[in-house]
């Protein structure tokens, strides 16, 4: 009977060289740190590092070569971006960012509320109504705790 | 002492108040709201800043009990073996008395840890202060160690999360030299990325992201009656606590091994040595919540004892308590007890009233608490990247650590949804520049 290969889940080769990849362009700018004489020079230390980063990704990529075997790249790509971006997922990461990019154009409480209240909504943890009362009693209640006991200055 | 000031003594209680809540909601762990709270407490003074984060350490830690008993949903990982014998006996309608079981064993065990903190660590502190500066390169070694046990499934991926934190703490000005590393010519980047910032992107908006996965799952409702148990049947269980603190406090003692494995180690002890069981033990034996509870709580003093005089934490939320009494002045490790001993003190005594406060809110207004854990995720996870992104700004004012934040938020998620651990890169940032010296 032909043994089964245990499959990693798919993108994580992808993964691993970009993180390959990174390490690689960490360790050369370690090396163009100037005055690399000794251990002791600001550039010892990052080379040693990147080169374990270096080390462990190619140990994962060797360990689990075998299963990684059983996919074609764009294959893999496929079945990668609905497992770690499943529609709500990806949909919600683009809310966040969108949110933290209109902070300031918008400021913290427009963009704030718009934030919640649509979150509240896409979520499915609260109707309209319920949305825009929640929003309102948090917003006031940060308002109150962050100005006055935290003292977060505003933008 | 906390004890002497009102304002003090209500911080903590605060702060156990809201760990107890933070620990039992699903989706929040005690290491996202110490990140954030670091953020928040940043301009405040440091006794009022380590009054709430003692509390909300003592509570959290605690608090993950409370779903693991009514939902089968363990709030922290140091909760896991709480729910072994905490469901089922939620399923026969003992859900209250599994929570007072849980409060009192947990209060027990955080006092027997705090007594031991409180008498080991100034013995191991003098000892320490025999260390070269070899001894303090090793200690840093045996640091980045602790990634072994913080890996999860895969030591090389440990490895490289250790290493990608220690990269992190190295972007910037080297301290020593004046000389700029992994700069790219950027003036913003010569005061490197601030690790706060980093830690919520890591475990805020990260964890975040990852909870959306379970956006459909609904939590079971439980009927809580009787909370507070009888004296009889905490006296029948009196030596199995003593012996599960005692297993706690070892445990935490040792570097790199935090509340998760005391509980697990403590409920393997009272299996094999608990003869007459009140049930069997999986069926909801009171044994098999007492052991887990008692042990992990005790684990807090005795992860502070390496954590205060060595300076080596002994696992994630432990870092990152070590990052937030560094941002307060403070220097965990040898020198503690030497340069700030009122400090060390200081903790011990707000270690002390938080456990005072988690007896009084553990047994009070569990009814109430029940229906709070069943709160959706679709309000919560909002509600955390807001408080995420309010928190990062507070560091410094500045748009560019919220950009950092959720820089490092998306790709922590990648990184977790591939098996990758936090907890090491934590470790790494917070123990990069000791090495790096």
């Amino acid at each position: 009977m032909e043994d089964k290969i245990e499959q990693n889940p798919p993108g994580e080769r992808i993964l691993l060289w970009f993180l390959f990849l990174f390490s690689i362009f960490i360790l050369v700018n370690a090396f163009m740190i100037p005055h690399l004489k000794n251990l002791s020079s600001s550039g010892a230390f990052p080379i040693f590092i990147a080169s374990i980063m270096i080390l462990c990704t190619l140990r994962i990529l060797w360990k689990n070569h075998t299963r990684y075997s059983a996919f074609k790249i764009g294959e893999e790509i496929g079945k990668a971006i609905p497992l770690v971006f499943p529609k709500t997922v990806a949909i919600y990461t683009m809310i966040i960012i969108l949110y933290i990019l209109l902070l300031y154009p918008l400021h913290f409480w427009v963009s704030s509320s718009l934030f919640l209240i649509g979150s509240f909504l896409f979520l499915r943890g609260a109707k309209i109504i319920r949305s825009f009362f929640i929003t309102a009693a948090f917003l006031t209640s940060i308002y109150f705790l962050f100005q006055y006991l935290f003292r977060v200055i505003f933008w | 002492m906390a004890f002497s000031s009102i304002k003090m003594t209500a911080l903590v209680a605060l702060g156990t108040f809201c760990g107890i809540y933070i620990g039992a909601i699903p989706g929040l762990s005690v290491t996202m709201a110490v990140s954030i709270l670091i953020s928040f407490t940043f301009s405040w003074d440091v006794n009022n800043a380590l009054c709430l984060m003692g509390g909300v350490y003592c509570g959290g830690v605690y608090g993950g009990s409370r779903s693991a008993i009514l939902l089968n949903i363990p709030g922290a990982p140091a909760a896991v073996a709480t729910g072994f014998d905490g469901y089922p006996l939620a399923k026969l309608g003992e859900a209250g008395i599994a929570i007072g079981l849980a409060t009192t064993a947990s209060v027990i065990g955080g006092f027997m840890g705090i007594i031991a903190l409180a008498t080991c660590a100034p013995i191991i502190s003098k000892f320490s202060l025999m260390f070269a500066p070899r001894d303090y390169f090793l200690l840093a070694i045996m640091g980045i160690l602790l990634v072994g046990s913080l890996s999860g499934e895969s030591l090389a991926k440990g490895m490289f999360a250790g290493a990608l934190g220690v990269f992190l703490s190295m972007i910037g000005m080297d301290t020593f030299t004046g000389m700029g590393r992994f700069t790219f010519g950027s003036v913003g980047l010569m005061c490197g990325i601030h690790f706060v910032a980093i830690m919520i992107g890591l475990f805020g908006v990260s964890e975040a992201l990852v909870q959306i996965h379970d956006l459909h799952i609904k939590p079971m409702k439980q009927d809580v009656k009787k909370i507070i148990p009888s004296w009889r049947l905490l006296f029948k269980h009196l030596p199995l606590i003593i012996k599960s603190a005692l297993i706690g406090i070892w445990i935490g003692a040792l570097p790199g091994a935090g509340g998760d494995i005391a509980a697990l180690m403590a409920y393997g002890h009272a299996r094999r040595s608990v003869k007459n069981p009140s049930r069997p033990f999986g069926e909801g034996a009171y044994e098999g919540v007492i052991a887990p509870e008692t042990a992990n709580n005790a684990c807090i003093g005795g992860d502070n004892i390496p954590m205060l005089t060595l300076g080596v934490p002994g696992d994630a939320v432990t870092a990152v308590i070590i990052g937030a009494l560094y941002i307060h002045g403070l220097k965990p490790g040898p020198m503690l007890m030497v340069d700030t001993p009122h400090l060390f003190w200081f903790w011990v005594g707000t270690l002390t009233l938080a456990n005072i406060f988690l007896l009084i809110f553990g047994l009070s207004g569990v009814r109430i608490f029940a229906k709070l854990v069943e709160i959706r995720k679709g309000l919560l996870l909002p509600i955390i990247i807001m408080i995420s992104v309010v928190g990062t700004y507070a560091i410094n004012n500045s748009l560019t650590d919220v950009y950092w934040m959720l820089g490092f938020g998306i790709f922590g998620y990648i990184l977790k949804m591939y098996g990758f651990q936090m907890g090491p890169i934590v470790l790494g940032i917070i123990l990069g520049p000791p090495h790096g010296r």
